[in-house]
Protein backbone atom coordinates (compact mmCIF):
# COMPACT_ATOMS: atom_id res chain seq x y z
CA UNK A 1 0.00 0.00 0.00
CA UNK A 2 3.01 2.35 1.03
CA UNK A 3 4.74 1.30 -2.17
CA UNK A 4 2.04 2.42 -4.13
CA UNK A 5 1.42 5.69 -2.80
CA UNK A 6 5.20 6.05 -3.77
CA UNK A 7 4.57 5.89 -7.24
CA UNK A 8 0.96 7.99 -7.52
CA UNK A 9 3.70 10.80 -8.31
CA UNK A 10 2.47 12.14 -11.78
CA UNK A 11 4.74 13.91 -13.60
CA UNK A 12 2.66 15.72 -15.97
CA UNK A 13 0.33 16.71 -13.38
CA UNK A 14 3.47 18.26 -11.27
CA UNK A 15 4.58 20.01 -14.42
CA UNK A 16 1.26 21.62 -14.65
CA UNK A 17 1.76 22.94 -11.26
CA UNK A 18 4.62 24.33 -11.70
CA UNK A 19 4.15 25.64 -15.22
CA UNK A 20 1.01 27.39 -13.98
CA UNK A 21 3.23 28.30 -10.72
CA UNK A 22 6.08 29.86 -13.25
CA UNK A 23 3.75 31.71 -15.49
CA UNK A 24 1.93 34.25 -13.01
CA UNK A 25 5.11 36.48 -13.63
CA UNK A 26 4.76 38.07 -17.22
CA UNK A 27 8.41 38.53 -17.83
CA UNK A 28 9.00 34.50 -17.89
CA UNK A 29 7.10 34.33 -21.63
CA UNK A 30 5.37 31.28 -23.10
CA UNK A 31 8.36 30.60 -25.07
CA UNK A 32 10.67 30.70 -22.02
CA UNK A 33 8.16 28.82 -20.00
CA UNK A 34 8.07 26.13 -22.73
CA UNK A 35 12.29 25.97 -22.47
CA UNK A 36 12.25 25.79 -18.63
CA UNK A 37 9.61 23.25 -18.49
CA UNK A 38 11.67 21.26 -20.98
CA UNK A 39 14.98 21.95 -19.09
CA UNK A 40 13.27 20.67 -16.20
CA UNK A 41 11.80 17.01 -17.88
CA UNK A 42 15.57 16.61 -19.28
CA UNK A 43 17.08 17.04 -16.00
CA UNK A 44 13.88 14.86 -14.12
CA UNK A 45 14.70 11.92 -16.46
CA UNK A 46 18.22 12.32 -16.14
CA UNK A 47 18.08 11.85 -12.48
CA UNK A 48 15.43 9.13 -12.76
CA UNK A 49 17.94 7.11 -15.10
CA UNK A 50 20.43 7.48 -12.44
CA UNK A 51 18.12 5.77 -10.06
CA UNK A 52 16.06 8.25 -8.02
CA UNK A 53 12.64 7.82 -6.96
CA UNK A 54 10.36 10.29 -9.62
CA UNK A 55 9.29 12.44 -6.70
CA UNK A 56 12.45 13.41 -5.31
CA UNK A 57 13.95 13.30 -8.85
CA UNK A 58 11.23 16.38 -9.75
CA UNK A 59 12.13 18.08 -6.31
CA UNK A 60 15.76 18.02 -6.99
CA UNK A 61 15.19 19.21 -10.42
CA UNK A 62 13.02 22.04 -9.92
CA UNK A 63 15.64 22.83 -6.92
CA UNK A 64 18.03 22.82 -9.41
CA UNK A 65 16.38 24.97 -12.18
CA UNK A 66 16.52 27.56 -9.19
CA UNK A 67 13.99 29.24 -7.05
CA UNK A 68 10.92 31.27 -8.51
CA UNK A 69 12.10 34.18 -6.87
CA UNK A 70 15.38 34.29 -8.29
CA UNK A 71 14.00 33.01 -12.18
CA UNK A 72 11.87 35.79 -11.86
CA UNK A 73 14.31 38.46 -11.11
CA UNK A 74 16.58 36.81 -13.94
CA UNK A 75 14.08 37.28 -16.19
CA UNK A 76 12.73 40.54 -15.34
CA UNK A 77 16.51 41.87 -15.06
CA UNK A 78 16.76 40.94 -19.28
CA UNK A 79 12.64 42.03 -19.79
CA UNK A 80 13.39 44.96 -18.74
CA UNK A 81 16.79 45.55 -20.80
CA UNK A 82 14.82 44.39 -23.24
CA UNK A 83 12.22 47.46 -23.06
CA UNK A 84 15.34 50.06 -22.60
CA UNK A 85 17.29 49.36 -24.91
CA UNK A 86 18.45 50.79 -28.38
CA UNK A 87 18.89 54.98 -27.45
CA UNK A 88 17.69 56.45 -25.06
CA UNK A 89 15.30 59.07 -27.23
CA UNK A 90 13.69 56.24 -29.17
CA UNK A 91 13.50 53.84 -26.12
CA UNK A 92 11.63 56.50 -24.12
CA UNK A 93 9.04 56.90 -26.85
CA UNK A 94 8.75 53.32 -26.98
CA UNK A 95 8.25 53.07 -22.88
CA UNK A 96 5.39 55.22 -23.06
CA UNK A 97 3.92 53.93 -26.10
CA UNK A 98 3.75 50.33 -24.66
CA UNK A 99 2.87 51.83 -21.22
CA UNK A 100 -0.52 53.44 -23.01
CA UNK A 101 -0.77 50.26 -24.82
CA UNK A 102 -0.93 48.12 -21.79
CA UNK A 103 -3.17 50.48 -19.92
CA UNK A 104 -5.85 50.75 -22.83
CA UNK A 105 -5.75 46.70 -23.02
CA UNK A 106 -6.29 46.25 -19.09
CA UNK A 107 -8.91 48.94 -19.15
CA UNK A 108 -10.94 46.89 -22.01
CA UNK A 109 -10.52 43.68 -20.26
CA UNK A 110 -11.91 45.37 -17.26
CA UNK A 111 -14.37 46.91 -18.89
CA UNK A 112 -15.65 43.63 -20.47
CA UNK A 113 -15.53 41.28 -17.24
CA UNK A 114 -17.09 43.59 -15.27
CA UNK A 115 -20.30 44.73 -17.32
CA UNK A 116 -22.55 45.43 -14.39
CA UNK A 117 -20.24 47.85 -13.09
CA UNK A 118 -18.85 49.25 -16.08
CA UNK A 119 -22.83 50.16 -17.05
CA UNK A 120 -22.86 51.88 -13.95
CA UNK A 121 -19.48 53.44 -14.71
CA UNK A 122 -20.51 54.36 -17.87
CA UNK A 123 -23.82 56.36 -17.53
CA UNK A 124 -22.50 57.46 -14.23
CA UNK A 125 -20.28 59.43 -16.27
CA UNK A 126 -22.65 60.45 -19.00
CA UNK A 127 -24.63 61.99 -16.75
CA UNK A 128 -22.18 64.17 -14.75
CA UNK A 129 -20.99 65.13 -17.97
CA UNK A 130 -24.36 65.74 -19.61
CA UNK A 131 -24.94 68.05 -16.43
CA UNK A 132 -22.11 69.29 -16.81
CA UNK A 133 -22.66 70.30 -20.29
CA UNK A 134 -25.89 72.46 -19.19
CA UNK A 135 -24.87 73.96 -16.60
CA UNK A 136 -21.76 75.73 -18.76
CA UNK A 137 -24.32 76.23 -21.57
CA UNK A 138 -26.68 78.15 -18.71
CA UNK A 139 -23.65 80.34 -17.54
CA UNK A 140 -22.71 81.50 -20.88
CA UNK A 141 -25.99 82.28 -21.94
CA UNK A 142 -26.82 84.04 -18.75
CA UNK A 143 -23.02 85.99 -19.70
CA UNK A 144 -24.06 86.67 -22.68
CA UNK A 145 -26.97 89.03 -21.88
CA UNK A 146 -26.55 92.29 -23.57
CA UNK A 147 -23.09 91.23 -25.26
CA UNK A 148 -24.60 92.37 -28.92
CA UNK A 149 -23.96 95.88 -27.79
CA UNK A 150 -21.06 97.28 -29.89
CA UNK A 151 -19.24 98.59 -26.47
CA UNK A 152 -21.07 96.88 -23.97
CA UNK A 153 -18.51 96.96 -21.56
CA UNK A 154 -19.51 100.90 -21.52
CA UNK A 155 -22.96 100.61 -21.23
CA UNK A 156 -24.90 100.11 -18.23
CA UNK A 157 -28.29 99.28 -16.99
CA UNK A 158 -29.73 100.65 -13.99
CA UNK A 159 -31.42 98.74 -11.62
CA UNK A 160 -33.56 99.59 -8.53
CA UNK A 161 -32.58 97.41 -5.41
CA UNK A 162 -34.71 97.87 -2.84
CA UNK A 163 -33.61 96.68 0.87
CA UNK A 164 -36.27 96.95 3.61
CA UNK A 165 -36.00 94.65 6.71
CA UNK A 166 -38.13 91.45 5.70
CA UNK A 167 -38.53 92.52 2.49
CA UNK A 168 -35.71 92.96 -0.04
CA UNK A 169 -36.45 93.54 -4.27
CA UNK A 170 -35.07 93.86 -7.19
CA UNK A 171 -36.44 95.75 -9.85
CA UNK A 172 -35.74 96.99 -13.76
CA UNK A 173 -37.72 100.06 -13.56
CA UNK A 174 -36.63 103.21 -11.65
CA UNK A 175 -37.83 106.93 -10.74
CA UNK A 176 -39.20 108.58 -13.18
CA UNK A 177 -37.12 111.12 -14.63
CA UNK A 178 -34.13 109.80 -13.79
CA UNK A 179 -32.49 109.82 -17.42
CA UNK A 180 -33.36 113.41 -17.90
CA UNK A 181 -31.79 113.75 -14.89
CA UNK A 182 -28.36 111.92 -15.67
CA UNK A 183 -28.91 113.68 -18.99
CA UNK A 184 -28.67 117.16 -17.61
CA UNK A 185 -26.10 116.46 -14.77
CA UNK A 186 -23.59 113.98 -15.28
CA UNK A 187 -21.58 115.06 -18.68
CA UNK A 188 -19.97 111.53 -18.00
CA UNK A 189 -22.89 109.67 -19.61
CA UNK A 190 -22.39 110.33 -23.38
CA UNK A 191 -26.22 108.92 -24.12
CA UNK A 192 -29.01 107.99 -22.50
CA UNK A 193 -32.08 106.14 -23.23
CA UNK A 194 -35.00 104.73 -21.63
CA UNK A 195 -36.63 101.47 -22.72
CA UNK A 196 -40.06 102.33 -21.95
CA UNK A 197 -41.79 105.51 -20.14
CA UNK A 198 -41.01 109.26 -20.82
CA UNK B 1 34.93 25.56 -8.54
CA UNK B 2 34.20 28.89 -10.32
CA UNK B 3 33.36 32.16 -7.99
CA UNK B 4 30.15 33.98 -9.24
CA UNK B 5 31.74 36.77 -11.04
CA UNK B 6 34.09 34.68 -13.23
CA UNK B 7 31.65 32.43 -14.14
CA UNK B 8 29.15 36.18 -15.02
CA UNK B 9 32.35 37.05 -16.60
CA UNK B 10 32.93 34.12 -18.47
CA UNK B 11 29.48 32.63 -19.45
CA UNK B 12 29.24 34.68 -22.72
CA UNK B 13 32.17 33.23 -24.03
CA UNK B 14 31.71 29.51 -23.17
CA UNK B 15 28.51 30.04 -24.39
CA UNK B 16 29.53 31.34 -27.90
CA UNK B 17 32.02 28.86 -27.98
CA UNK B 18 30.15 26.04 -27.34
CA UNK B 19 27.88 27.17 -30.15
CA UNK B 20 30.78 27.36 -32.33
CA UNK B 21 31.40 23.34 -32.02
CA UNK B 22 27.78 23.48 -33.21
CA UNK B 23 23.95 24.33 -32.46
CA UNK B 24 22.84 23.24 -28.96
CA UNK B 25 20.16 23.89 -26.78
CA UNK B 26 20.25 25.23 -22.91
CA UNK B 27 20.09 21.65 -20.97
CA UNK B 28 23.37 20.40 -23.26
CA UNK B 29 25.02 23.39 -22.96
CA UNK B 30 25.20 23.12 -18.89
CA UNK B 31 26.28 18.93 -19.24
CA UNK B 32 28.91 20.16 -22.12
CA UNK B 33 30.20 23.00 -19.35
CA UNK B 34 30.09 20.81 -16.76
CA UNK B 35 31.27 17.81 -18.69
CA UNK B 36 34.66 19.49 -20.14
CA UNK B 37 35.05 21.28 -17.37
CA UNK B 38 35.52 18.01 -14.80
CA UNK B 39 32.36 18.92 -12.67
CA UNK B 40 34.10 21.82 -11.44
CA UNK B 41 31.63 24.47 -12.81
CA UNK B 42 28.23 24.31 -12.59
CA UNK B 43 25.96 26.53 -14.11
CA UNK B 44 22.23 27.45 -12.60
CA UNK B 45 19.03 27.18 -15.60
CA UNK B 46 18.42 30.46 -13.78
CA UNK B 47 21.30 32.07 -14.66
CA UNK B 48 21.98 30.23 -18.04
CA UNK B 49 18.77 31.09 -19.97
CA UNK B 50 18.52 34.59 -19.02
CA UNK B 51 21.94 35.53 -20.25
CA UNK B 52 21.26 33.74 -23.31
CA UNK B 53 18.11 35.66 -23.88
CA UNK B 54 20.65 38.80 -23.59
CA UNK B 55 22.52 37.85 -25.99
CA UNK B 56 19.75 36.92 -28.49
CA UNK B 57 18.84 40.68 -27.93
CA UNK B 58 22.33 41.33 -28.81
CA UNK B 59 22.05 39.74 -31.79
CA UNK B 60 24.97 37.10 -31.39
CA UNK B 61 22.76 33.42 -31.14
CA UNK B 62 19.80 33.34 -32.64
CA UNK B 63 16.93 30.57 -31.67
CA UNK B 64 14.79 27.66 -33.33
CA UNK B 65 12.52 25.52 -32.46
CA UNK B 66 13.77 21.99 -33.56
CA UNK B 67 12.63 18.10 -33.14
CA UNK B 68 15.43 15.46 -33.74
CA UNK B 69 14.14 12.08 -34.27
CA UNK B 70 13.38 9.84 -31.22
CA UNK B 71 14.25 13.12 -28.99
CA UNK B 72 11.81 15.97 -27.28
CA UNK B 73 11.32 19.42 -29.51
CA UNK B 74 13.75 21.72 -28.23
CA UNK B 75 14.40 25.30 -28.10
CA UNK B 76 17.87 25.55 -30.21
CA UNK B 77 20.57 28.28 -30.11
CA UNK B 78 22.65 28.78 -33.02
CA UNK B 79 25.38 31.46 -33.05
CA UNK B 80 25.02 34.82 -35.53
CA UNK B 81 28.02 36.29 -37.47
CA UNK B 82 27.96 39.21 -34.79
CA UNK B 83 28.20 36.51 -32.44
CA UNK B 84 31.30 35.36 -34.20
CA UNK B 85 32.70 38.36 -33.97
CA UNK B 86 32.20 39.08 -30.43
CA UNK B 87 33.44 35.93 -29.67
CA UNK B 88 36.69 36.72 -31.42
CA UNK B 89 36.93 40.00 -29.44
CA UNK B 90 36.25 37.95 -25.96
CA UNK B 91 39.49 35.23 -27.25
CA UNK B 92 41.52 38.15 -27.48
CA UNK B 93 41.02 39.31 -24.00
CA UNK B 94 40.66 35.62 -22.25
CA UNK B 95 44.14 34.89 -24.55
CA UNK B 96 45.96 38.07 -23.41
CA UNK B 97 45.35 37.14 -19.55
CA UNK B 98 46.15 33.44 -20.19
CA UNK B 99 49.42 34.54 -21.51
CA UNK B 100 49.91 37.49 -18.84
CA UNK B 101 49.12 34.73 -15.75
CA UNK B 102 51.36 32.31 -17.60
CA UNK B 103 54.28 33.99 -18.24
CA UNK B 104 54.42 35.64 -14.44
CA UNK B 105 53.98 31.99 -13.13
CA UNK B 106 56.41 30.65 -15.37
CA UNK B 107 59.27 33.26 -13.92
CA UNK B 108 57.80 32.44 -10.37
CA UNK B 109 58.52 28.63 -10.96
CA UNK B 110 54.73 27.66 -9.81
CA UNK B 111 53.82 24.54 -11.68
CA UNK B 112 51.28 24.80 -15.36
CA UNK B 113 49.21 22.07 -13.56
CA UNK B 114 47.11 22.76 -10.71
CA UNK B 115 45.64 20.67 -8.35
CA UNK B 116 42.41 19.56 -8.49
Amino acid sequence: MRSQEKWSFDIDRAMDTWRQFMSSNPAIRPADLEELEIHLRDEWESLISRGMEPEKAFDEARRDLGDFSELSTSFEEVHFEKVFRKGQARSETHVIKTVLANYIKTAWRSLIRQKGFSTINILGLGLALAAAFVISMFIRHSLSYDQYLERADETYRIVLDRDFPGENSNQSFVTVGLAELIRAEWPGAEVVTQMYGR
Amino acid sequence: MSTKSLTGASIAAVILSILSNGDSYGYDIINQVRERSGDEIEWKAGSLYPVMHRMQTNGWIEDYWHEPKGERRRRYYRITPKGVKALEKERKQWMTTHRLLLSLWTEAGFSPEVAQ
